[in-house]
Formats: structure tokens, C-alpha cells, sequence
């Protein structure tokens, strides 16, 4: 189901003035895939999604679509950024119409907002973050994309609706596999929905695997002596002992290490990931 | 998305028309403090050509203020909407209120002294238009457009001096000649900037401004400086001519 490529990314190179953000980078995209994008902060997670979007413009190489996607692609992507870019002066219906004359559209879902206390003669810029994130994806969601990219803002909307939210997004993917792509810092909520991870280092991919092999690879070990047979990601050091943050690991190893073997949840994966790049 | 412009636009064209509440506070102002004995009809005259004068200048250079303002370039560049189409959605309601301006000064005119080169407010649209991409200031705006609409009106009148042969009792700004000489100036000067204006805008994107206006630059600089070259040999000439 998932070997059509969707987005294929060739050469890409970017820069933004003589910072140089990517260059020659490649990217693959199956369809139906749930990505999460990681790295330290100004590593280029945002712009990537931005270049994907449409948004900014390559200064090198290719972003291609699945013939699917149409001629114009930009009508089935849809794009959600950690600013939040909407008419801030128009009202919630407003919106909305202007939405469907650009679109298209016959009718409006509004499922989503209606959990929410938006009303419609509201302004956008009277909106609370969490309420403008859930206003714009209904608008996305309402053009039916079939790739969606999501910019770090799943942490700015309250409990209860990020759940109504990513519930949504599960039920999207499985009926219409849709494909997703997420920049995010914050994994708690979308661990489950996630199927492959992708971090980036110095505009390139340091690390690029499905998020199972990902939780069988990276290990924490708590040992007073560093491991020899393992690569150690990062480390903290307590007064009696430190823990390392070690990849790729082999379960065939573990007789070979002077410790405790613990497992990781993907934040403390990416975690010892971005730490190793501070140390 | 032509219906959000059309109330753009519709709301500049408000924000100019404030300039006519000038004319009851004129009328005030007069009898009670300066009793100068100024008409209605005059005050109303010059705050319409006011009016007339500040829609065309604000409707240009805000063409991306709702962009601008609110970061909202993302999601316009999102939407599937070709750059066309954009501005030919930004640029149509503003020109139409525009025209619609235009045709009340001739209206106006019959009836009072109310003199309105139509043309020249056109121009002054889209050097407004065009400027508008590099200038997020108001006010540095309104300093450039004079700076780029000034090159336009004294080549034209350089080159209008230039036909009649420097006789200055020939010349005369609202001839059918000066027209021509007026269009013939509004090419030269319109055609590189609006080039310079689509070059930039096809490819516009949401990095910060100033990686964007290299090829702009390059264009719109070099011509406005070609005028002022112009205008300045071709007086200093006249001057000598002159005596």
C-alpha cells in the first residue's frame, strides 16, 4: 500500500542569504506515511516543510508529487505553520468563504471547530492560539489534501481538543491514507501515530528509520563504565554513575555490556539525539 | 478571493474619502476663527483633489498590506492560486475604484474648476503598485512614489521641450501633444518597473525581503537614474538655450 513514492525531494539546495540551509538533499516519501521531521532548533525542519509547501522556493534540484497529487499539487497539500498565517482581519466566516471560493468548495466540515468556542463572527486575530491551530486545520482539512504538513503547533492546543484533533488525523489516515509529515519537538501525544523518524543534522539526514527499528536501535545504558562495543550518542553523568545514550544497538550485544539495557519512548530518543549534537 | 479584495479595496478608498470631512471642518474653521470667507465649493475642491490624489498612492502601495500585516504571505503562497492570478485579484478592484474616481472628477469638473489629469493618477497607481513589494513604510513609500512619479513628470516635460523646440511659450501641459509625451514617458519609466515588479513577484516567497529584490534592483534603480540623467542634461541644456 505504502510503495508509491508521494514526495520525492532530488538535489534539493536552499539557502537563506550565504547560510546554507540544504544542499543536494534527497527525500523519499511513501505514500500513506505518518513522518516525523527532528533536529535541533535552525536545523531546517520548518524550512523543509515550508520548500515541500511550496512556500519558499528551492535554489537547486526538484520536489516532485505523485502523478495523483494533479497538475496542480499546491491544491492537495495541505499546510499548517508554526506561525500560524491566516487573514487575521477577516472573521471566522470570512475565512471560511474566502476558503471555499479559492477551493472551490460546496460545503465547510465544521465537526472540529464546533468543539471549540469559535464563533463565527469572530476575528481570527481574536482567536486563542489553540483555536486559530484547530480554525486552520478544519480549513485544511475541508480541501481534502492528501499530504498534510504540520509545523510544531499540535502543543499549542489544549488537551482535550488535541485529542478530538489527533483521533481525526488517525481516522483521515487509515480511510484515505493520508500522507503526513510533522515537525515537532514535542512527541508525547503523536508517538502512536508515528511511523518513521527522520533527524536531521547540518541539512542532512542523520538519521532516518521506522520508528520500531528507531526504539530497538537507541538504548539507554546505566552503567559506571562506558561501553566499549556501542557508539554512546550522549551521556549524563551522576555521582555514582552515568547514563548513556547509545546507537546502533544490537540486541546481540547486550551480554557484551557492563549494565542495564533500559528502552526509550521517542522523546528521550530524540532527546539523546539533540544532546549529543549540545554536548 | 476577489471578494476580499473588493473590500480592500472598497475600505482604502474609505479611509481616503476621510479627507472630505475637511471640508465641514474647513467650513468651521473659517467662520469661526480666520473669516477669510472661503466657499463650500472651493474647500470641497481641494479636498477632493486630496482625496482623489491619496487613493491611488495609498491603493498601490498597500496592494500586500493584509500580507504583510499579518504574515499571511504563507498562506496565499499555499493556496492553489497562481501568482496571475493573485495580482491580477489585487491589482482589478483597486484600478476599478480608481476609474471610478477618475470618472467623478470629470463629473465634478463639469460642474467646477476641478482640474484632473486622469492619466497622470494612473501612473501613480502603479508606480505605487510596483514600488510596493520592496517598501514595507508608509511613509518611505509616499517618499519614493514622489521620487519615481517627479522622473516621470519632468521627462515628460523634457522631452515635450525637446519637440517644441525650448520655447516655453509654446508649452502647455494639458495639450494633446503633452499626452502623448506623458504616455510615451509613463512606458518608458511603467514597462521596466512593472518588469521588475513580475520578475520579483512570480518567484516571491517567504524569505525575508531583502534576498528577494536582487533582480528588482538591478531594474529599477538603473531606470530611475537614467531619467534623472536625462531630465538633468536636457534642462541644464534648456537653461543655457536660455540664456
Amino acid at each position: 500500500m505504502k510503495e508509491r513514492t508521494m514526495i520525492n525531494i532530488n538535489n534539493l539546495s536552499f539557502s537563506y542569504g550565504k547560510l546554507k540551509v540544504f544542499e543536494n538533499f534527497n527525500l523519499d516519501v511513501p505514500g500513506g506515511e505518518v513522518c516525523l521531521i527532528t533536529g535541533i532548533n535552525g536545523v531546517g525542519k520548518s524550512t523543509l516543510l515550508r520548500l515541500i509547501a511550496g512556500v519558499l522556493r528551492p535554489a537547486g534540484g526538484e520536489i516532485l508529487f505523485d502523478d495523483k497529487m494533479g497538475p496542480d499539487h499546491r491544491r492537495k497539500i495541505g499546510f499548517i505553520s508554526d506561525i500560524l498565517s491566516l487573514y487575521e482581519s477577516l472573521t471566522v466566516a470570512q475565512s471560511i468563504d474566502f476558503h471555499k471560493s479559492v477551493y472551490n468548495l460546496d460545503k465547510f466540515d465544521e465537526s472540529l471547530i464546533r468543539n471549540t468556542k469559535i464563533s463565527h463572527d469572530q476575528k481570527i486575530k481574536e482567536l486563542s492560539t489553540g483555536q486559530k491551530t484547530i480554525f486552520h486545520l478544519s480549513l485544511i482539512l475541508s480541501t481534502e489534501p492528501e499530504i498534510l504538513l504540520i509545523d510544531e503547533i499540535i502543543h499549542s492546543i489544549d488537551a482535550y481538543l488535541r485529542r478530538i484533533f489527533l483521533e481525526q488525523l488517525i481516522q483521515l489516515q487509515s480511510e484515505r491514507q493520508l500522507t503526513i509529515i510533522m515537525v515537532n519537538l514535542n512527541f508525547h501525544d503523536i508517538e502512536h501515530i508515528v511511523e518513521r523518524v527522520i533527524l536531521l543534522k547540518h541539512g542532512e539526514i542523520a538519521v532516518d528509520e521506522k520508528i520500531d527499528d528507531l526504539k530497538a536501535k537507541v538504548k539507554k545504558i546505566i552503567s559506571s563504565t562506558s561501553p566499549q562495543t556501542v557508539p554512546v550518542l550522549s551521556q549524563i553523568d551522576f555521582s555514582d554513575h552515568s547514563e548513556f545514550f547509545v546507537y546502533p544497538y544490537e540486541e546481540k550485544q547486550k551480554g557484551k555490556i557492563d549494565g542495564e539495557v533500559v528502552d526509550l519512548n521517542l522523546t528521550e530518543i530524540v532527546s539523546a539525539f539533540i544532546g549529543g549534537e549540545y554536548a | 478571493m476577489l471578494k476580499k479584495e473588493f473590500s480592500d479595496a472598497f475600505k482604502k478608498l474609505m479611509e481616503c474619502m476621510i479627507l472630505l470631512l475637511g471640508v465641514p471642518l474647513g467650513v468651521l474653521f473659517d467662520r469661526l476663527i480666520i473669516h477669510y470667507g472661503w466657499k463650500l465649493s472651493e474647500i470641497f475642491n481641494y479636498m477632493f483633489v486630496a482625496t482623489i490624489i491619496a487613493y491611488p498612492l495609498a491603493a498601490g502601495l498597500t496592494i500586500f498590506q493584509s500580507e504583510k500585516k499579518n504574515r499571511a504571505f504563507e498562506y496565499l503562497f499555499s493556496l492553489p492560486l497562481s501568482r496571475f492570478k493573485i495580482l491580477l485579484y489585487k491589482i482589478a478592484p483597486r484600478f476599478m475604484f480608481l476609474l471610478l474616481l477618475i470618472i467623478a472628477s470629470v463629473f465634478f469638473s463639469i460642474f467646477d474648476n476641478i482640474w484632473i489629469n486622469g492619466f497622470n493618477l494612473i501612473v501613480v497607481f502603479f508606480i505605487s503598485a510596483f514600488l510596493s513589494i520592496s517598501i514595507n513604510s508608509f511613509v518611505i513609500g509616499v517618499i519614493g512614489i514622489s521620487f519615481f512619479y517627479s522622473a516621470y513628470t519632468q521627462a515628460s516635460r523634457a522631452i515635450h521641450f525637446i519637440f517644441i523646440g525650448w520655447d516655453p511659450a509654446k508649452f502647455n501641459d494639458f495639450s494633446t501633444v503633452a499626452l502623448l509625451f506623458n504616455l510615451l514617458t509613463a512606458a518608458l519609466l511603467l514597462i521596466p518597473m512593472g518588469t521588475a515588479f513580475w520578475m520579483t513577484f512570480k518567484k516571491f516567497d517567504v524569505k525575508p525581503l531583502k534576498w528577494q529584490l536582487k533582480s528588482y534592483l538591478y531594474i529599477v534603480v538603473p531606470t530611475v537614474l537614467v531619467f534623472y540623467t536625462f531630465i538633468i542634461l536636457l534642462f541644464k541644456k534648456f537653461t543655457e538655450l536660455s540664456g
